[in-house]
């Protein structure tokens, strides 16, 4: 007993900063929701064959630095939403991020044999990833009237999005007499959208004390885009063109998940895995939007003779900067994931798990910590999970599986409170599919697990 | 078996009971409602820079050009013209007839055989003038000459008249009518155009030079028969005349006789910006320009000059400029058609025209009068049918003046109150760069289309004179900011208003001391505005 409350304990500290969306609570269903092997490829299915019913295996993640009722805010005595950027700017810390992931399995077929596993799966897949710093929100709530003579710098904005589907294949083996497993999956990705913000972009806007005139600084001002101008100006296109690029195009590349799980002891394994270690090159429909470097002026307009102010203003302002548009291929890497984790187990149907989650994006690497403790009945399997984010938001999810009969059902969160009031959180996220599992535990040894309590 | 199944469905009941804590309160019966966006914006909306040249023309409503003069200080000016009578209106050959008769100075009774008897006379007549002109030479035009004889005689007469006075334009000779007045047809009529002669009039029946004099040779011969009868006492009689006479060109002395010029009224529109005090010009200088294509000097009389004042007050030109009259030169009978240009002018040292000009006067009258030959006929004089005396009046103000609590006011058309909808507070700063040594506090009344006043901007420095260094330059521009604060319930009242009258109140560099300052063309003031504006952009939601 004491060894579980010290392991409880391990994982609660290790949540306190916890980022980023790890889909912890996803990984916990393990062996028995074949799905997370696109978490963790050495997880072996505990069913021979497995077939997801196409298109009913979605999941989707929404993390902010702000609550949802800072996105949605109420004016006073109001019942209707708003976006206020008054709110978000009093949520807002010195950088603020917000990230979205949408997943949708559109197809996974797994066979299990007694050396290993084989499956084939192919899914869509969008991540959208925003980092902007507080100076921005403070002049998108107020404007610059507050920041007179001095420079707001907008420099930590970083945007990337993508949407891509990826087709492939995974194998799964293990050795060292099932101690050891090692698992793979190769896919082909094949990027659809993309649009992202140099990841050096610097820009700032100062305003003169005197007479308010803007000095406007750029650098590495340049955006990248790839399918966006298809997807917006299809009527300039041929017919089926964008039907044609979505089902194939010339954005592709080959990625790989990599994962191992090795058992150190009898009740402790140790797993550690890598998902989607590749680059995309967008080499079909890319657009790239590049103004030169450098630090402009703006002190208004002529006024003598004075017509169209409006365009006046834009135009004497762009007229400053020198901007160009080229369709040049680009390369962008995939958001890598990686998971750590130690699981022990407390008996046969008792686990808890400490495990560390990192994922790279705008050139950095962020890490997330995370303690879950799963409980295997008859019929299912479920769990519950601990995370504390930035040390103001206990979030507590859960998960689960049934293990019944041939149609499984799973519901996987981070966040499983979200439903009482969900606009008191900056997390909202689920994993939720159905199955179709045959040949349950048929290769699956009896003495697999150990049974601490009877250690 | 019963305890499995307990614990699966206890650990459900956990799991469900988490996911099942509903509380959707914050969403329900929620939608989208408007988005709304109000932040301060501090915008630089740009700058404008006056010449000097240019401000005053936007003072000015376009009677005055603005220029320099040759110190490079802005000058407004003032131009009319004043024209006299034309030369047909000034000389007109009077409409005149001349008659006489030669007696035959022969008795004869039925002498029996026949013969002829020739009688010859010289005629000399003065041409009748309006005054106490002298002609010695008229081209005419156009007219009529017209002769007519009437025999008495009891025989036929053959008779040639010679007008002396008349040269045929084309050959030089004189005009000669000839004819014969029989007993059965005593009478005989004769018309020439006056177009096809010159008048000249400068000699007398005994060959002495003279003026105005019109010589004509009367001879005929009498045609005696055996039966004629005449008494020496019978006379053929003729009578020549000159009607609707018009001229080329006169010679001679036009004598003195007054030349009407027209009554003028010069609108200084400029001065109706401003109040009735406050401002005197240093040196304003008005010229009077002659063109005189009249072939005899003028002389001139400024009847009357006058400023009138925005308060009706009138002051009258006076000065030594004007206590004689002045001269204007002629072409001379080399020159006939051409003009000899002579100028007059008013300054501060010949006459009081400043004061004219202290009293802001919305008009000057000017009345001329024009005589010729003032001081005798020195010149020798001609009169072209295209002969005028034109009068131009350059009014030139140059700025070096004095200002001081001057009060000026302009209206604006104000269109922009849809332009304010979504503003909720507004901060208009203007920044005034000024080498003009003037400044100015600013009113603003914000009017409707009925003239009611809807907001008013109370009176503030706006910009201040730059210092003057000793050569009368400013020595730098001073900077001047002034924020002019909108609220919310201020900005929804001038939402409505159409125009802006704009009251400054103006003071030039040390006004109070009464110095004055000039104001040269490269001076410049740069106005940049900027603003503040809280402004609150809604986006339905629904």
């Amino acid at each position: 007993m004491k060894r579980t409350l010290l392991i409880i304990s391990f994982a609660m500290v290790l949540t306190a900063s916890a980022h980023a969306q790890a889909y912890f609570s996803f990984y916990q269903l393990r062996e028995l929701v074949p799905q997370t092997q696109s978490l963790q490829p050495a997880f072996i299915p505990n069913n021979t064959f497995t077939l997801a019913l196409p298109g009913a295996n979605v999941g989707a993640a929404l993390q902010a630095d702000f609550q949802l009722q800072d996105l949605l805010s109420k004016p006073d005595g109001s019942i209707d939403f708003t976006v206020d950027f008054d709110v978000l700017l009093e949520a807002a810390q010195d950088v603020n991020q917000m990230n979205l992931d949408v997943s949708s399995h559109l197809f996974h077929l797994g066979y299990k044999t007694k050396k290993g596993a084989y499956s084939l799966f192919a899914n869509v897949r969008a991540t959208v990833d925003l980092q902007y710093g507080r100076e921005l929100m403070e002049f998108l709530a107020n404007g610059n009237s507050n920041n007179i003579g001095v420079t707001m710098d907008f420099s930590g904005t970083r945007l990337q999005a993508n949407a891509y589907h990826e087709i492939g294949i995974g194998y799964t083996r293990k050795f060292l007499g099932e101690r050891l497993i090692i698992g793979g999956r190769i896919k082909q990705v094949t990027g659809l959208f993309h649009g992202s913000l140099n990841e050096n972009a610097m820009g700032s806007i100062s305003t003169d004390a005197l007479d308010y005139s803007w000095t406007i600084g750029v650098q590495n001002g340049s955006a990248n885009t790839a399918g966006l101008d298809l997807l917006i100006n299809n009527d300039d296109y041929a017919d089926n063109t964008l039907q044609n690029y979505l089902t194939s195009n010339e954005n592709s590349t080959i990625a790989f998940d990599i994962g191992a799980k090795f058992k150190v002891m009898d009740w402790l394994e140790v797993e550690a895995s890598i998902n989607d270690i590749g680059t995309i090159e967008w080499t079909e429909q890319p657009r790239n939007y590049n103004t030169e470097d450098r630090s402009v002026t703006f002190s208004g307009v002529q006024l003598r003779g004075l017509e169209n102010s409006g365009d006046v203003f834009k135009d004497s302002i762009e007229s400053k900067f020198s901007s160009n548009e080229t369709q040049l291929s680009f390369e962008t890497k995939l958001p890598t994931r990686a998971y750590v984790s130690a699981s022990a187990y407390m008996g046969k149907k008792n686990r808890f798990t400490a495990m560390a989650f990192s994922r790279s994006v705008f050139g950095e690497t962020k890490f997330s910590y995370a303690g879950g403790y799963n409980r295997t009945l008859k019929y299912f399997t479920v769990g519950l999970l601990g995370s504390l984010r930035d040390g103001s938001e206990f979030n507590v999810g859960a998960n689960l599986a049934s293990d019944i009969g041939p149609l499984q059902v799973y519901l996987a969160m981070d966040n499983a409170l979200v439903m009482n009031k969900p606009e008191r959180y900056s997390k909202l996220d689920f994993r939720f599919g159905l199955n179709l599992m045959f040949g349950y535990k048929r290769w699956k040894a009896k003495s697999e697990v150990v049974d601490l309590d009877e250690l | 078996m019963k305890r499995g199944l307990l614990k699966n469905f206890l650990a459900l009941m956990i799991v469900f009971g988490m996911l099942s804590a509903c509380n959707l309160d914050y969403f329900r019966d929620a939608e989208f409602g408007d988005f709304v966006w109000d932040p301060s914006l501090a915008v630089p909306i740009g700058e404008i820079s006056y010449s000097i040249e240019e401000l005053f023309d936007e003072l000015n409503d376009a009677g005055a050009s603005v220029g320099t003069n040759n110190d490079n200080i802005v000058t407004l000016s003032y131009t009319e013209a004043l024209q006299s009578q034309t030369a047909s209106a000034f000389l007109a050959v009077l409409d005149q007839s001349f008659a006489s008769g030669i007696q035959s100075g022969v008795d004869i009774n039925s002498p029996g055989v026949s013969s002829t008897i020739d009688v010859q006379e010289t005629f000399e007549y003065d041409l009748s003038q309006r005054s106490g002109e002298l002609y010695d030479s008229i081209f005419f035009s156009g007219g009529d000459f017209d002769v007519s004889f009437a025999s008495q005689l009891g025989a036929d007469v053959d008779f040639t008249m010679t007008v002396n006075s008349l040269r045929e334009r084309s050959t030089g000779n004189p005009l000669v009518i000839t004819g014969s007045l029989t007993q059965g047809s005593p009478n005989f009529n004769a018309n020439n155009s006056l177009a096809d002669f010159d008048g000249i009039f400068v000699e007398d029946a005994l060959g002495n030079a003279t003026s105005n004099k019109v010589l004509v040779e009367m001879a005929y011969t009498i045609n005696v028969t055996p039966t004629t009868v005449i008494s020496s006492t019978d006379r053929v009689n003729f009578t020549i005349g000159l009607t609707n006479a018009e001229f080329q060109t006169v010679y001679g002395d036009v004598g003195t006789g007054g030349l009407d010029v027209n009554f003028q009224v010069v609108n200084l529109d400029f001065f109706r910006n401003f109040d009735a005090t406050g401002i005197r010009f240093s040196e304003p200088v008005f010229s009077f320009v002659f063109d005189n294509g009249f072939g005899f000097p003028l002389g001139i009389d400024f009847r009357n000059i006058s400023s009138i004042g925005s308060e009706g007050q009138i002051v009258d030109l006076t000065g030594t400029a004007i206590d004689n009259p002045t001269i204007v030169a002629a072409p001379t009978t080399e020159n006939v058609g051409g003009v000899v240009q002579s100028t007059l002018e008013l300054n501060s040292t010949n006459s009081n025209i400043a004061d004219l000009l202290a009293v802001q006067p919305r008009k000057v009258i000017m009345e001329v009068n024009a005589e010729s030959n003032p001081t005798g006929t020195n010149q020798y004089n001609f009169v072209d049918v295209n002969s005028l005396l034109d009068v131009s009046v350059n009014v030139d103000i140059p700025l070096i003046m004095n200002v001081d609590n001057l009060i000026a006011e302009e209206f604006m058309d104000f269109d922009n109150g849809g332009d304010l909808e979504e503003a909720r507070r507004l901060v208009f700063r203007v920044i005034a760069d000024n080498e003009l040594p003037i400044g100015g506090d600013i009113e603003l009344e914000f009017q409707d289309a009925q003239g009611a006043v809807v907001h008013t901007v109370s009176e503030r420095p706006v910009f201040s004179g730059a210092p003057v260094g000793s050569d009368g330059r400013t020595t730098e521009a001073t900077v001047t900011t002034a924020d002019i604060e909108f609220s919310n319930e201020e900005i929804r009242a001038i939402e409505g208003a159409t125009r802006v009258r704009i009251i400054a109140r103006l003071a030039t560099t040390n006004a109070t001391s009464g110095d004055v300052v000039r104001f040269f063309s490269d001076y410049e003031l740069k106005l940049r505005l900027a603003a503040q504006a809280d402004v609150e952009i809604g986006v339905s939601g629904n």
